[in-house]
C-alpha cells in the first residue's frame, strides 16, 4: 500500500507541485521572519557584546526615564580619577556615547554641503579617549584616533558611501551648532556586516563633552580589572564609589542591557511577521485540503478498485495520509531556500519603506527549520487525515460505475455543526477582544487572533451552502455578457459547492483582512490628521528632519531673517516622571502659545502659566490622582527633582496629542532639565501662509538642514503619515496570503479542467471555440474569486466597524470608501484571471478527438 | 484549416450523438438541446425546436435533468441536439452501445426517422447488426480497412456478412 501511495504521488507530480506549493508560500513566510529578525538580533548582539569585548566593568547614570530625548543621567568625570586610584583596577577610561538612540547624534555633511541621513537611520557621536583603545569597540582601518579639538574619526560605511578619506575635511551638525571636522582616521564597527544605514563621527572626549554640552561628565566609565581580578568584584568595589543616579555592571551585564533596551523591538518585529505568516499558512490550508480532497474525490474509483482487490479500509486510509504526509514534507522542506530568499526581500521591503535595520549575515537557527516544517506538515497531515476518513467510506461498488463524474457530497452533515459551534466560540472571542474594555493587549490580541481564525473556518464550513445562491447572483453579469460561456461558467462555479467553498474561503480571508485593515487603518489616519489639524493655528510648523525626535533650541530662530514673520513660539519637549508614571513635558512661551496652538483649558490657560504653574494634560491629571491645586514633584531624566503645581488641565484629543502630560513655561522648562531641545517651533507670517513666504521659510530652515519647516496642513500630513505607511506594510504582507488563495484557485481550476476533459471535448464538438473554452474557465475563476470577495468584504467592514467601537470611540468617521472597495473587487477578479490562464490553456488545447475518449 | 475554421465547420454541418451521451448534468433537457446555438450565438427556431422534440418523443421531458432521465431518454436528448442545426452531416458514434435492446430499438427508430422526415445524412458506427439494418448502405471495415459493402440488408444478412468478414 506505501507502493501505491508512493507511485500515485509520482505519478502526480503537477498536482504534488501546487499543492506543495501552496504550503511552501505560508511556511517560507514563518521561516523567512525568523531568518531575518535573527540576523537583526545577531547584529545588535555583536554590536553589543564587541561595545563591552575588554571592559570588565561599567559604571553608567541610570535610566531614570524611558526614550528621553536629553538621554539618560550622566556620570561625572571626577569618578574617574578615583575609579583609577582603586588597587584592583589596570585601566579606566570615560566613554560619551550613547547607542541608544536620538540624544548624543552628529550629522556627517556630504562633500556637496547637505547632511547626510536627516531622516530615519541614526547617526551616533561618540566620544573615545585615543590613549585607553582597548575600551572602544571601533577599530582603525586607517590613520590614527582624534586626539584634538577639529578631528575626528568616521566609520567605513560612511567613508565608503560619502568617498571620504583620512585628510578631508567636512562639518558635522550637532546639537549645540555645526562644527568643521577634519578627518583623521576611518574605524569599523566590531564586525558586524552592516549597521544599517547608521554612522559613527568619533571625537576625542572633551571635544565630544564641549560640542554635547556635558560638562565635567561622562555618559560611562569603562574599567578594566588588574589581571586576576574577578568582574563581579571589581563591580562591588566601583559600587562604593559611584554616586546614586549611577550604576555599575559587568561589561557582560552591561552589553547584554544595552541590547535589551535597543534591540527590544526586534521581537515585536519578528511577532508582527510571523503573524503574517501564520495567516498565510492558514489560507495554504484551505488549498492544501481542497486539493486533497479532490484528488481522493478523482480517485474514487482508484481507491475503490483497491478496495475490491482486498485493501482494508485501514489501508486505503494509510495510503491517503502518507501521500499528504509526503506532500507536506517535501513541500516544507522547499521551504528552506524560499524562506532565505523572502527574508532578504522582507530585508529589502524594510529598507524601501526607510526603515533599514542591521543584520548580521543569515542566522539559521534550529527553531527556524523545525517550526515552519513541524507546522506545514502537520497541517497537511491533519487534512490528508479527514479526507482519508472520508475516502474509506468509498463503496467498493463506486468502482464499477463510471467514475468520471464522481460528485462530492456536499460539505457532509457535520458542516453545521461545526460552523455553528466555531461561530459562537469565534463571537464570543472577538466580542471579548473588541468590546471588553481593560483586558490586557496579550490577552486581547489572543482573543482576535483565535477569534479571527476559528470564524473563518465557521464561514468555511457553512461556506459551501452559500454558494448556489450567491453564485445566482453574481453569475448576473456573466450571465448577460458572457453568453453561453459565461452561462455554463455559472452552472460550473455553482456545480460543485463542496469544492468552490474553500477556493474561495481562501481568498475570502485574505479579502476581510485586506479590507479590515484597510477600511480601519484609513479611518484611524483620518481622525490622525483632524486631530493635529485642530490643534495647530500656526501658519508654519519647524520640527527635526524626521519629525519625530527634538532638535536644537537655536535652529527654530532661522525664520527671524524673513521678512513678515510675526511669531516664533518655541515649544520645549522631552520625557521624565510624575511619581512612578512617565510623563512627557513641554516648555510654551505663555505669551505666544494661544497665537499657535488651540488646546481647550479648564483652570488656567496656557497662556497666563508661569513660575512653577502647570497645565496637566486631563488624562494623565485623571489617571494618576492630580486635581488642580495640587503641588507634585517632577523627575528629569537626569533624575533632578522640581516642584510644580498644577493650575488646570487641558483637553487632548484621544489620538496624537500634540502636547504632552505636563505643560511649563520655556523658563521652568529650561531651568530644570538637562539639555533643552525643541519639539516644535510655530512660525506665523504676516498675512499668513503663502507661497512666497513658504520659500522664503524653507530656504531659511534649509541652510543648516537641522529643521524642516512645514505648513499646517503639510505638517498634519506628514505626522499622520505613519499610518498609511504602516498600512503599505501590510498591504505587502496580507498579499501573500492572496498569493497562496491565488495557487488554490489555479488548483481547484486545474482539477476541474482535467475531471471534465470529455465534457469539453463534447463542447467543442458541438461547436464550442477555443476563445469559448477558455471564457468559460475564466469566468468560472472570477465568479469564484468575486464569492470570495462578496464574503470577505462585508465581514471585513463589519470586523472594522467593531474594532473601533472597541478601541473606545477615538472619534473615527466610519465611512465606507466606495473607491478602495472597487479596487479590491477588481482586485479579486485579477486574481480570478490569473488564476484561469493555465487552466484556461489547458481546457482550450485539448484535442477534441482524444478529449471525447478521456475517462 | 484552423482551429476557428474546423469549429466553424462542426457548427454549421455536423452533429455528434456519442456513445455515453455527453450531456451537460447541470442543464435541463431544452439546455442541453439547444446548447449548439446558444454556443453559435445563433436564434433557437421555436417552430423547428418543437418539430425536432416532438419527433425524438421527449415534449414532457424537457425540463428534467440528465441525472432524472433514463438513457433512452438521454440519447434522445443527444439526437435532439445533434439534429436542432440541421446538420450536413450526423455522426452516430455507436449510439446504441449503452442502451439495452427495446430502448435501444426505439432511438435507431429515431435516427431512422430523422432520414425518411428531412433526409438527414447520418453516419453510424455500430457493433450492433440490428442498428447497422436501419442504414440504406453499409461499410465493413476491419483493421481501419473498407473489406465489404452492402446495401439496405436485414440484420441476419449483415450478421451473415459480419460473419464472412471475420473469418477472412
Amino acid at each position: 500500500m506505501t507502493l501505491v501511495a508512493i507511485k500515485g504521488l509520482l505519478s502526480r507530480k503537477l498536482r504534488a507541485l501546487l499543492t506543495g506549493l501552496a504550503i511552501v508560500l505560508g511556511v517560507a513566510m514563518v521561516s523567512g521572519s525568523f531568518v531575518l529578525t535573527d540576523s537583526i538580533q545577531k547584529a545588535f548582539h555583536s554590536v553589543f557584546s564587541s561595545s563591552y569585548a575588554h571592559t570588565d566593568a561599567v559604571v553608567t547614570g541610570k535610566k531614570l526615564v524611558d526614550y528621553s530625548s536629553s538621554g539618560n543621567a550622566m556620570v561625572p568625570a571626577s569618578l574617574l580619577a578615583k575609579a583609577q586610584r582603586l588597587p584592583d583596577v589596570a585601566d579606566a577610561s570615560g566613554v560619551v556615547s550613547d547607542l541608544s538612540g536620538g540624544v548624543l547624534t552628529a550629522k556627517l555633511y556630504d562633500k556637496h554641503g547637505k547632511i547626510v541621513n536627516g531622516g530615519g537611520n541614526p547617526t551616533f557621536g561618540v566620544g573615545a579617549d585615543p590613549r585607553a583603545t582597548r575600551f572602544n569597540p571601533m577599530h582603525l582601518t586607517e590613520g590614527h584616533w582624534a586626539a584634538a579639538y577639529g578631528e575626528a574619526v568616521i566609520d567605513k560605511d560612511a567613508a565608503d558611501k560619502y568617498g571620504y578619506h583620512v585628510g578631508d575635511t567636512t562639518k558635522v551638525a550637532v546639537d549645540s551648532g555645526t562644527y568643521p571636522i577634519r578627518i583623521v582616521g576611518i574605524a569599523r564597527y566590531g564586525n558586524v556586516k552592516s549597521l544599517g544605514g547608521a554612522t559613527f563621527v568619533i571625537f576625542d572626549i572633551p571635544t565630544a563633552q564641549k560640542l554635547f554640552t556635558l560638562g565635567q561628565h561622562f555618559t560611562a566609565i569603562s574599567v578594566a580589572a588588574k589581571h586576576g581580578v574577578s568582574a563581579q568584584k571589581l563591580v562591588s568595589e566601583l559600587r562604593t564609589l559611584a554616586p546614586a543616579n549611577a550604576q555599575v555592571r559587568t561589561g557582560a551585564a552591561q552589553a547584554a542591557k544595552d541590547e535589551q533596551d535597543v534591540a527590544g523591538f526586534v521581537k515585536y518585529i519578528r511577532l508582527f511577521l510571523v503573524g503574517f505568516g501564520m495567516v498565510a499558512l492558514f489560507v495554504g490550508g484551505f488549498v492544501i485540503f481542497n486539493t486533497l480532497s479532490i484528488t481522493v474525490a478523482q480517485r474514487t474509483r482508484e481507491l475503490a478498485t483497491l478496495r475490491t482487490l482486498g485493501a482494508s479500509r485501514r489501508q486505503v486510509l494509510r495510503s491517503v495520509v502518507l501521500e499528504a504526509f509526503v506532500t507536506g514534507l517535501v513541500a516544507s522542506t522547499i521551504r528552506l531556500l524560499a524562506g532565505i530568499a523572502l527574508a532578504q526581500g522582507l530585508s529589502a521591503l524594510f529598507s524601501a519603506l526607510g526603515l533599514a535595520l542591521p543584520e548580521a549575515g543569515l542566522p539559521i537557527a534550529a527553531r527556524t527549520i523545525v517550526v515552519p516544517l513541524l507546522a506545514g506538515t502537520v497541517l497537511t497531515v491533519i487534512a490528508g487525515l479527514i479526507l482519508a476518513v472520508r475516502a474509506t467510506r468509498v463503496a467498493p461498488v463506486a468502482a464499477v460505475r463510471d467514475g468520471s463524474a464522481a460528485s462530492q457530497g456536499r460539505g457532509g452533515k457535520a458542516g453545521p455543526i461545526v460552523a455553528a459551534v466555531l461561530g459562537t466560540v469565534a463571537a464570543a472571542l472577538l466580542a471579548y477582544g473588541f468590546l471588553v474594555h481593560g483586558v490586557p493587549v496579550g490577552r486581547r490580541m489572543l482573543a482576535l487572533g483565535v477569534g479571527f481564525l476559528s470564524m473563518f473556518v465557521a464561514l468555511a464550513a457553512i461556506f459551501s451552502r452559500l454558494v448556489g445562491p450567491i453564485i445566482q447572483l453574481l453569475g448576473i453579469p456573466f450571465r448577460r455578457l458572457g453568453g453561453t460561456a459565461g452561462r455554463l461558467a455559472s452552472f460550473n462555479a455553482a456545480r460543485n459547492p463542496g469544492r468552490t467553498a474553500p477556493t474561495a474561503a481562501a481568498l475570502m480571508v485574505g479579502i476581510t483582512l485586506v479590507s479590515f485593515i484597510s477600511l480601519f487603518g484609513r479611518w484611524l489616519h483620518d481622525a490622525d490628521l483632524d486631530a493635529w489639524r485642530s490643534q495647530v493655528t500656526a501658519d508654519y510648523v519647524v520640527t527635526s528632519q524626521n519629525g519625530w525626535d527634538a532638535f536644537s533650541r537655536q535652529a527654530g530662530d532661522a525664520a527671524m531673517s524673513v521678512p513678515g514673520v510675526g511669531v516664533i513660539s518655541h515649544v520645549r519637549g522631552d520625557r521624565g516622571r510624575v511619581g512612578s508614571a512617565n510623563a512627557g513635558i513641554n516648555g510654551v512661551d505663555p505669551s505666544t502659545i494661544s497665537k499657535v496652538v488651540t488646546v481647550e483649558t479648564t483652570g488656567a490657560p496656557l497662556s497666563s502659566l508661569h513660575g512653577n504653574e502647570a497645565v496637566l494634560k486631563d488624562r494623565f491629571a485623571k489617571a494618576n490622582g492630580l486635581q488642580v491645586g495640587d503641588t507634585f514633584t517632577f523627575r528629569g531624566p537626569d533624575g533632578r527633582a522640581t516642584k510644580l503645581v498644577a493650575v488646570g488641565t487641558f483637553n487632548a484629543p484621544k489620538l496624537d496629542s500634540l502636547l504632552s502630560a505636563v505643560v511649563v513655561t520655556r523658563a521652568r522648562f529650561d531651568a530644570s532639565l538637562p539639555r533643552p531641545r525643541d519639539a516644535y517651533a510655530f512660525v506665523n507670517v504676516a498675512g499668513g501662509a503663502s507661497d512666497r513666504a513658504t520659500t522664503a521659510l524653507t530656504a531659511a530652515y534649509a541652510r543648516d538642514q537641522v529643521a524642516k519647516v512645514e505648513t499646517r496642513e503639510g505638517f498634519a500630513k506628514s505626522k499622520s503619515a505613519w499610518l498609511l505607511q504602516m498600512l503599505n506594510v501590510i498591504y505587502v504582507l496580507l498579499a501573500l496570503s492572496v498569493i497562496v488563495s491565488l495557487f488554490g484557485s489555479v488548483n481547484t481550476l486545474a482539477l476541474a479542467v482535467f475531471e471534465r476533459t470529455r465534457e469539453i471535448g463534447m463542447l467543442r464538438a458541438v461547436g464550442m471555440t477555443r476563445r469559448q473554452s477558455r471564457r468559460m474557465i475564466r469566468h468560472e475563476a472570477m465568479m469564484t474569486s468575486l464569492l470570495g470577495a462578496a464574503l470577505g468584504l462585508p465581514v471585513g467592514i463589519v470586523l472594522a466597524a467593531l474594532a473601533d467601537n472597541g478601541l473606545g470611540s477615538y472619534g473615527l468617521k466610519l465611512s465606507v470608501p466606495v473607491g478602495s472597495l472597487l479596487v479590491f473587487v477588481v482586485l479579486s477578479l485579477v486574481v480570478g484571471v490569473l488564476a484561469a490562464v493555465l487552466p484556461a490553456r489547458r481546457a482550450g488545447k485539448l484535442n477534441v478527438l482524444a478529449a471525447l475518449q478521456y475517462e | 484549416m484552423s482551429d476557428a475554421e474546423l469549429t466553424k465547420l462542426r457548427r454549421t454541418h455536423i452533429g455528434f450523438v456519442f456513445q455515453f451521451f455527453n450531456l451537460l448534468p447541470m442543464l435541463t433537457a431544452a439546455e442541453n438541446i439547444a446548447l449548439p446555438l446558444r454556443i453559435a450565438g445563433t436564434k433557437v427556431d421555436a417552430a423547428w425546436f418543437d418539430r425536432v422534440v416532438g419527433q425524438v418523443g421527449l415534449a414532457d421531458r424537457l425540463d428534467h435533468r440528465p441525472a432524472q432521465l433514463s438513457g433512452g431518454q438521454q440519447q434522445r436528448v443527444a439526437i435532439a441536439r445533434a439534429l436542432l442545426a440541421k446538420p450536413s452531416v450526423l455522426f452516430a458514434d455507436e449510439p446504441t452501445g449503452n442502451l439495452d435492446s427495446t430502448t435501444s430499438g426505439e432511438i435507431l427508430e429515431v435516427l431512422r426517422a430523422a432520414v425518411e422526415g428531412y433526409g438527414q445524412t447520418t453516419i453510424m458506427v455500430t457493433h450492433d447488426a440490428k442498428a447497422a439494418a436501419i442504414a440504406d448502405r453499409i461499410l465493413f471495415l476491419a483493421d481501419g480497412v473498407v473489406v465489404r459493402e452492402l446495401g439496405r440488408s436485414t440484420a441476419s444478412e449483415v450478421l451473415d456478412a459480419l460473419r464472412g468478414v471475420t473469418q477472412r
